[in-house]
Order: structure tokens, then sequence, then C-alpha cells
């Protein structure tokens, strides 16, 4: 313990033990007396013990019950200790303290001042809270004892007490309680005895149940159950079978007969399936649920086969439930009933078979699967087909299967099948969904672009940007522009990412890949790419100085800024301008998370290099995210130029907003401005 | 029982009003489908699932309009030991529904009595979450409760045993299973990309500590029996009932608290939902200073546990808030989830692209929520059923009971027996009474 200056840390056992033989006589004369003084001083400190003071003596009464683990003599020396704090002269909160550790370190010692305890209405919770659940003749004998003289709600702590400890000798006066007037009383009592739950127990709730007194049906059902559960538990089958029947009875409350028939079929000798199908057959709408999710845990072999029969006459939610309960089981012939399921005429029965499958895998899932996805018409349906397809857990036999099918299929199954290639990665599979990206069949070529770039990447990125750049089709390379873009920015070694664009570049001579090849670079963002694409803004051809353009306004860092600034102060067309003033304006809006005297020296360029109204709102909008006082001197001339005065109070306010606590008074005198006072 | 809390609310009904009128036969008004379905409604009211909240504190009311973002719902009632949050929490669903129908009860037994109640929501301290589950279960409604389930192993059992005695559907709120990101990490483990899983690491924040504070009358407005429940009296402090994550009899601390979403997973990804680890040991635990702090759990500390088979699982209750994380590591790598981001990250990075799917982090508990409605209507179990709860609650409170005995325990999965007598005992705490059921 961190906070100790526990004086009975340093203690030698032997000391505890000499000083427990009350041999203070002595204490001048040996140094250990000085402690046998602590320890004392230490139950009289407890016992005045309140909330809100000091808590150490408690502390150290614990580190105590810790150090006298194995110890007969240190436990008993401390045992003796805690019964003093039963005392009358200690506190509340004292006595308290020392049942909860008599809880864990009592003995049959302690059960005689504890039984004083149990005297008092106040007191005897935590006198219980003291017996815990430690096996004590005496400790249930005290209890028995006091049950006659306690009163309300002492009286059922003692109750219930003797319950959880299963006292059986308590069943003759819980009998007695169990038709006391009070209904709280027999309540408590009638619980207490199915906690005890021996055979005189269950004979006397048994008659209780035949009394039939209202107040008290429910604790009785529950009682019987309890009992039910503890013979079934030791062998008593008859005996357990018998009260569950009763209980099964219609009049019964619903849980209690959900409760005690799937308890019956764990009795049954068929282990439940005869049951179970005759309450499927019967139509009971409270029991049929039960009865269907009892199927994935029937023992019996056949059980399968049994209930994938009975599908047919289920409704079709509850097909839906016996899918679940099939696939729990996850057999062949629940298996075989599930893949069969996926041909039912109900799209929920379907649904819920494609969802099974995935869950419970296997090579042999995938061919029907497939077969589905083929045949499906409804979107969502063919979303959740795939996704079973997609979860199936990746083993060389599945990731097999899966392929096979792509290779045999055409049009838009294959398309379907291909993203249940992204959670499989492998050379083969890379090699598949490369030549799939060649496909001249557009969905299946965007299909493979789109798991190549999630799973693709990597080792296989060179071959990936190698089958991009040979890409003729103008649409299909808009749509898969995307998915390559991901997949850089997906690959974690900077250096060889860079490499295979700036290659790949280097190779291309096809104007429209290059400038493609263009785009991918600041999903990058090396230093070699940075030079790549600086080279490429003088490239002859226009379209790729455009490209390169575009890809510096997307720059990740404030390398781009100068070039950018160039390009805008010096363009070779308009939309050049526009892009640059685009790139330079998101990476001065980025820097605001750290603005300095740098950031607001770019400003000022941007401020004086806008040739129009809508190139300095532009920049304003960047301007207002900056918390810099010299932002404000910056924006507040533009509050006086009608055509940005909108955009410049919007800065403004924003500005003197952030800027308020350290710059109160300049903050203030730019809102009164802003505000035309 | 009579509760004086006052309320303007003529829907504000008292126990024994209750009882009375139930016993007369006189029916409270119960859901009258036409007036509480709303013109727009997809669902018929016989397929709609009426629910009751228990607890309506700073977590109910995060996942409150969750429940009622689902059509197939009706919340109908809701109870509290607190009058302002009752109030409140009807403002908002009667706010929802247009109307006024919802029905406050100070005492959660009342709401259970309703048979019109098919399922209740609790939201309560954590003192309470084993306790109104079994009340809850014994009068046959189906559950949804957040978590910790329970604050002693025994009683995590009794839970489990009442569930199956009653067939009831129960939903614990480790909603983390309903998750795509921890779905995701779980998948990329069990599919070996990472090797053989051989620790699961986890992270949760530091604990609190309270500065002493005397007792002082209860103030009004409260009903402080009913908030202690099934803990034995102990003297109202106001700072004690504010933080009773701090103490063992209400709360348990932060690692038992928080620890059980990661051991939930931990449970989950190496398949031994009905089972558990065998040996657990603490160690760096920094307790609060008892001179200064009347809080009893622990600050900082490292509890570990491992499984028969060799895998270790370790949470580390240390840092902030924002720390917390769970991180399976393997032979070939790791994967880690960051809980207050939903982060995934993991060693080699291209495990990432195979993330297919996307959703919505825990923090929506839709997703748990609509696995729980699915199942009360199948009676097939929940994701997170009592016996999984049970399993993973029982992992951080075995490792709390070898923090506070300060030794390494060895733990019988199957008898759920520790080689401990000591440990034995700190595995069940007497309930007070009524709150026991």
């Amino acid at each position: 313990m961190k906070s100790s200056n526990f004086v009975f840390l340093t203690m030698k056992p032997q000391t505890i033990a000499t000083l427990a033989l009350g041999s203070i006589l002595f204490a001048s004369m040996r140094p250990a007396t000085a402690q046998a003084a602590d320890l004392s001083q230490l139950t009289a400190a407890v016992a005045k013990w309140e909330s809100g003071q000091n808590a150490e003596p408690l502390r150290q009464m614990e580190q105590l019950a810790r150090e006298s683990n194995g110890k007969r003599t240190e436990r008993a020396e401390l045992e003796a200790a805690l019964i003093q704090l039963l005392a009358p002269a200690s506190t509340f909160e004292a006595m308290r303290f020392a049942c909860q550790q008599l809880a864990v370190v009592g003995s049959d010692a302690s059960v005689p001042a504890l039984a004083r305890l149990l005297q008092a209405n106040e007191t005897i919770g935590i006198a219980c809270l003291a017996f815990g659940n430690r096996p004590s003749a005496k400790a249930d004998q005290a209890l028995r004892a006091a049950l006659p003289v306690a009163r309300d709600k002492g009286r059922r702590q003692i109750i219930s007490t003797l319950g959880n400890r299963r006292d059986a000798q308590a069943v003759r006066p819980l009998a007695l309680l169990a038709r006391d007037a009070d209904a709280a009383v027999a309540e408590t009592a009638i619980l207490a005895l199915g906690e005890i739950a021996s055979e005189p127990a269950a004979k006397v709730i048994a008659e209780l149940r035949k009394e039939a007194n209202p107040a008290c049906q429910r604790a009785a059902a529950d009682a019987s159950l309890r009992c039910a559960g503890q013979f079934a538990k030791t062998g008593k089958a008859k005996a357990a079978a018998g009260i569950y029947e009763e209980l099964f009875a219609p009049s019964q409350p619903a849980s209690v007969r959900r409760g005690a028939f799937v308890a019956l079929t764990r009795l049954d000798q068929d282990g439940g399936d005869q049951r179970i199908l005759k309450t499927l057959r019967s139509g009971d709408a409270l029991l049929t649920p039960v009865a269907i999710a009892s199927v994935r845990s029937l023992r019996s072999a056949a059980a399968s086969e049994t209930f994938a029969r009975e599908m047919p006459a289920l409704t079709g939610e509850e097909k839906v439930w016996m899918i679940e309960s099939l696939a729990a089981r996850a057999d062949a012939p629940a298996r075989a009933a599930i893949i069969g399921s996926l041909n039912s005429s109900d799209a929920r029965v379907r649904r819920a078979a494609a969802a099974a499958l995935g869950n419970i895998g296997g090579a042999t899932a995938v061919p029907p699967l497939a077969k589905a996805i083929a045949a499906a018409k409804d979107s969502d349906e063919i979303r959740d087909l795939g996704s079973a397809l997609a979860t199936l857990p990746s083993d060389r036999a599945t990731d097999q299967a899966i392929i096979a099918e792509i290779k045999g299929a055409q049009g838009d199954p294959r398309a379907r099948l291909i993203p249940a290639l992204a959670t499989r990665p492998s050379s083969q599979v890379t090699a598949l969904l490369l030549a799939e990206a060649g496909s001249p069949d557009l969905a299946v070529a965007k299909a493979a672009y789109r798991v190549l770039a999630r799973a693709g990447a990597g080792d296989s990125l060179t071959l990936l940007l190698q089958k991009f750049a040979t890409l003729r089709d103008a649409a299909l390379r808009t749509e898969v522009e995307g998915f390559v873009k991901q997949a850089v920015g997906a690959t974690e070694n900077p250096a060889r990412r860079s490499a295979a664009v700036r290659d790949t570049l280097g190779q291309t001579h096809e104007v429209e890949s290059r400038c493609a090849l263009l785009r991918l670079f600041p999903a990058g963002g090396d230093a070699a790419e940075f030079g790549a694409l600086t080279t490429a803004l003088g490239d002859t051809d226009p379209r790729v100085r455009d490209a390169a353009v575009g890809a510096l306004a997307e720059w990740p860092d404030m390398s781009a800024w100068n070039p950018l600034f160039t390009i805008w102060t010096k363009p070779d067309s308009e939309a050049q301008r526009s892009l640059a003033l685009r790139g330079l304006v998101r990476l001065a809006g980025e820097a605001n998370a750290a603005p300095d005297e740098k950031l607001m020296a770019r400003y000022r360029e941007l401020m004086a290099g806008a040739r129009d109204d809508n190139e300095l709102k532009q920049v304003l909008s960047a301007l207002g995210g900056a918390a810099h006082p010299e932002a404000l001197t910056i924006a507040l001339p533009l509050l006086d130029k009608a055509a940005v005065r909108a955009e410049a109070v919007a800065a403004v306010t924003k500005i003197a907003g952030a800027i308020k606590q350290k710059h109160p008074e300049a903050a203030q005198a730019a809102l009164d401005r802003a505000a035309g006072k | 029982m009579e509760f004086t809390m006052k309320s303007n609310s003529n829907l504000m009904v008292t126990r024994r009003q209750f009882l009375r009128r139930t016993a007369a036969a006189v029916a409270l008004p119960m859901i009258v489908p036409g007036s509480v379905l709303g013109l727009n409604a997809a669902v018929a009211p016989s397929n709609r699932i009426v629910f009751g909240g228990i607890g309506l504190g700073p977590r109910a009311r995060d996942t409150l309009p969750s429940f009622l973002g689902f059509k197939e719902i009706q919340y109908a009632a809701v109870s509290d030991a607190r009058a302002d949050r009752l109030t409140s929490a009807k403002e908002s669903v009667d706010a929802h529904y247009g109307n006024k129908d919802c029905v406050v009860f100070p005492d959660f037994r009342d709401l259970l009595a309703r048979p019109d109640i098919d399922a209740v929501s609790i939201a309560t301290g954590n003192r309470w979450h084993a306790t109104a589950s079994l009340f809850a279960a014994h009068a046959g409604k189906d559950i949804y409760c957040e978590k910790p389930i329970s604050l002693t192993i025994q009683e995590g059992r009794r839970l489990v045993e009442t569930a199956r005695r009653f067939g009831t559907i129960y939903q614990a709120g480790t909603q983390r299973r309903s998750t795509a990101s921890y779905r995701f990490a779980r998948d990329m483990a069990l599919q070996g990309k990472i090797g053989r899983v051989h620790t699961v690491e986890s992270q949760v924040w530091t604990g609190a500590t309270i500065p002493h504070q005397k007792s002082t009358p209860v103030p009004a407005g409260w009903d402080y029996d009913q908030w202690l429940g099934p803990v034995q009296w102990r003297p109202f402090v106001q700072a004690r009932v504010d933080n009773w994550t701090c103490f063992w009899d209400t709360g348990e601390g932060m690692h038992t608290d928080m620890g059980t979403h990661y051991t939930d997973q931990m449970q989950w990804v190496l398949g031994t939902d009905n089972t558990g680890p065998v040996e657990f040991e603490t160690s760096d635990i920094i307790w609060p200073d008892p001179v200064k702090c009347m809080s009893e759990t622990a600050i900082s500390g490292t509890f570990r546990c491992r499984y028969a088979s060799g895998i270790k699982g370790v949470i580390y209750q240390r840092g902030g808030f924002t720390d917390r994380y769970i991180r399976y590591i393997g032979d070939e790598g790791w994967i880690q989830v960051d809980d207050d981001t939903d982060v995934v990250t993991a060693n080699p990075r291209s495990i990432l692209n195979l993330k297919t799917t996307g959703g919505p982090s825990w923090a929506k508990a839709g997703g748990h929520i609509g696995n729980l409605l699915a199942s009360i209507r199948s009676r097939q179990p929940a994701l997170c059923h009592p016996e999984v709860a049970h399993r993973a609650q029982s992992i951080v409170q075995a490792m709390t009971i070898s923090a506070r005995l300060n030794r390494e325990l060895k733990w019988d999965p199957v008898r759920e027996e520790f080689n401990d007598e000591a440990a034995n005992r700190m595995m069940w705490r007497e309930s007070r009474v009524p709150w026991c059921v």
C-alpha cells in the first residue's frame, strides 16, 4: 500500500501471538508489548470511527486481516479485536466495519457476539453480512434462535439469510412463516425454502402452491423451480420432472411455463426432441419460439435433420428462428437445411440463411451463396448475400472456392462476387484481381479495382499502377481513380510507394494516363514526388501542366506554397490561377492551427495579390480561422469595401472571438467596428 | 412501504396505492395502442415490446434515445429513487411520443407489477444491477442491464440461474460485441492475422479519490433506503453517494466497472464464454491515502489473469479517461481498438486494409438493443446473455479480490471456487431486505 504508516506491517506473527495471550503485564520488559498496546489502541480507534474521520485505523485492521492469512493464532487475535468492536460502545460504522471483516476472517468464535447483534433490528443486517457464505452450524443455529424474537425487516433479513445459507434445519420454522399473515414475510420464507431446496422444503412449497394464496403464488412457483433445479442437479430427475410438469400448467405465468418447458426438455430421456416436436406442431404461440430456440442445444445427433424437416410447416418468422438454431448446431444436416433455405420464397428466410451461412463458414457454403447472388434481384438482398460471402472466414479451401466461382461467373454475377476477395489477401488473389481489372466488362473491372484499392496495395502497388496506366476507357479511369488513390495512400512503405508512382509515370507516355498518375501524387506526398511534380509543371503538353497544378493544389504540406504562389501570380491560364489560389487558401487554412508571423505575411501577400472581390472573399474565408491579432489588422480594412463587407464582418467576428481572451481590447474594438459603432 | 416524495404528476403511483388498485382489480390504464402508436407507426401494436426503465441517471439518459429510436418499442414507464430524475425522464419519453402517457414509479417493484410491461432497461447504480435484474426476472420480464452486471461472483451466478429458471432473455450492456470496430478486431484475431494470440492487454482510467466527509441527514427528494438497495445500511454521506463507484459495497472501483467491457471482449475472442482464467494476480496497486480519503477502491494498478491455455490477460488501471483501449497481441503482430475514438490500429498495418465494414461506435447502443429485441421475439439467447456476462464480470471481480487480499489466487472455473478461503468468502455479500428475491 502506498500510504502506509502501518505499525503492524512490521510486526512478526509470533509477536502478535504472544500479545494475544495477554502479556501486557510484561510491557515494560519486552519490546513487543508496545505493539500489543498498538493493537489495543487500534481497536479503540476503530471503535470510535465515524464517516468523516481518518480511515487509517480501518485500513490497518484490513492489513492485519490479510497478513494473518494461514496463521491461526494471529487470526484469532484479530478476530478477538473484531469481536470487541461489536460491543455496544462502538459506533454503528465501527460495528459495520467489523462485520465486513468477519465475513472474510470470522470463525465460530464470533458467533455469540454476532448473535447479540441479531437481537436488534438496526444490527441484524450487518450481523447477517458477517455470517456471509461460510458454512457454520453455530451460525445457522444463532440465526434460527433469533427468528422468533425478530420483527419486521429484521425477521425477513434472518429468513433470507437462512435461505441463502441453505440451512436444512430451518425448514420447519420457515414452513410456519411461509403461511404468515404478513405477505412479505411469507414470500421471503417461501423463497428461502426454495433456496434450501431439500425434499422437506419442496414438500412444504408444494403444499403452499395448492393452498393458492394469490399473494404468494409467484414466490411459490419460483421456489418450486429452485427446488426442481436442485433436484435435477443432484440426480433426482423424477422429482424434478414432477415439479416442472406441474409448473408447466397453462394457469402458470408465461415465464414460469417457459422455464419449466426448457427444464423438462433437459430431463427428457430423448434429450427433449419429442417434446419440442410436439410443441412445434401444437402451434402454441408462447412456447413455439422457446421450442425452436431449444433446438440449438439438443444433444441427439438426429436433431438437426428432425427439425429441418419441420421447416416447411413453420411461418416465415419461425423459419428465421429455426435457421438461427440450426446455425448454432452447424452440423451437416443443419448446414444443408440452411443452404436449402437460400431458395425460400420468403426474402426474410433467404437473408437469414445467407447470414447464417456467413457465420458458420466453410468452403461448402460458397457455391450456394454464389448461386444465390447470381439469382438475386433485390439490391438489399444482393448486398446481404455478398456480405455473407465476404464474412466467411478466410482459409485456403474457402478462398479457392470463391476464386473458382468468380472464374465461372459472367457479367454482373462476376462483379458481385469479386468483393468477397477483399478480406483474403494473397498473391493468387492479387493476380486474379489484376486480371479482372483488365476485363472489358466495366462492372467487373471496377469491382476489381475497388478490391485492389483495399487489399491489393503494398507489394502489388506497382502492378496496380501499371494496370491503371494502361486504361484507355476515360469513364472507367475516372471511376477507379479514387480507388487507386486509396491504394497509394494505404501503402505502408513511403519509399516504395513513391518509387512505384514515379516509376510508373516515367514509363507512361499516353497523356491522359500521365495526368491521372500525376493526380495520385498528393496521396503520397514525399519530396521525390514533389520534385517529379514540379518537373511536370514545365511539361510541353498543357494538359500535363494543368494536371500538375491540380495535384500541387492538393499537396499535403507547405512545400507547395511557393510554386503555387508563382503560378497564381503568373498563370498559363485562368484555370491554373483559380486552382493555385484554391490550393493556397487551403494551405493557409490548415496552417491556422498554429498561426504565426510567417502565416500573417502570407495572408498579406494573398490580400495584396487578390485580383478581384471573388479572390478576396476566398482569402477572407481562410483568414477568419486565424486566431492571431495581426489577422484582425489584415481583415479590418476590408470592412469598408462594400462588395466583400459581409465576408469581412464574418472573418473579423470569428478572429475577435478567438483572441478576445488574450487581446480583449483589440477584439472588442474590432467587433465594435464590424458592428458599425 | 409508503413513499413521501412529492410530484405534480398525476401518474405518480406509490407502491401501496398500486397494490390497492390492483387488488381491487381496478387496472391502471394499460397501453392503449391508438394513443401511443402515433400516426406514422409502422409496427403493429401487437408486435411491439413494452419497456420500462429502472434507474434514470446519466447512463440511462445516454441510452434512452436508442430505445426510443425503435418503433418496435413502446417505452411505457420509468422508475427511480430520485424525484428529479423521474420527472425529467417522463418529460423525455412523453416528448418523444407526443403524449403524457409515461407512468412514473418511485418504487421499481410497482413498475414490475404491471403485466403489460414486457421488458425493462436497468441503468441504476452498480449496486442495484443484479438485484433489479433478479426482481425483473422473477416478475417475468426480459432485461437489458448495464454493466457491471453484478458486484460479487455469487450474485452473478445467481443471476445466471434465475434467468435460466424463468427463460429470461437478458442482454448485458457490454455493447462492444455489437460494435463494428471490435468485431473487426475479433475477426482478425480469430482469422490468425496476428498469429496465435498470447496476451490480451487493456487499459481503464485512473480511479478517483474522495476526501473524507461527515454524514448528514438525507436530503429532501431522496429515498435513501431504496438508493442503498441491497447494501447493508450505512449513514448518508453525500460525497460517498455521489461517488459510489469508489466504494466496495456500491461500486467496486473503476477496474471492476469498466474492465468488464474488455474481459467480455477477451472472452469473446478466446472463445471462453462458458469458462474463464485459472489464475489471478495484481501488482503496483496504489490505494487511496486513508488519512485524507474515504474512498476504498484502487487508484491505479495492474491486474493479471492467466488461462489454462497459457494465454494472459492484463488490465492496466492508469492514465486518463480517453486512454482506454484493448489490444490483442499475437506472435505475428497485434491489433488494438481505442475505446474513446473507436479507431483500430494494427501491426502489420496492412491488416487495416481488410476492414470492410464501418458502423456506429459503442456509444450508440442501437445495434445491441436491436439484438435484444430480436432475442425477445425469438427466445434465442442475446449476444451478451447472463452466462457470457457473468463469466466476463467474474474475471474482474476475481482480479479485485486478488488485489484486496494482496495475493495470487488460483481459480477453478468449473466449480467457480478459489484455492483460498478468504477469497471464496469474498464472492458473496448478504443483501439487505427487502431488496432481495
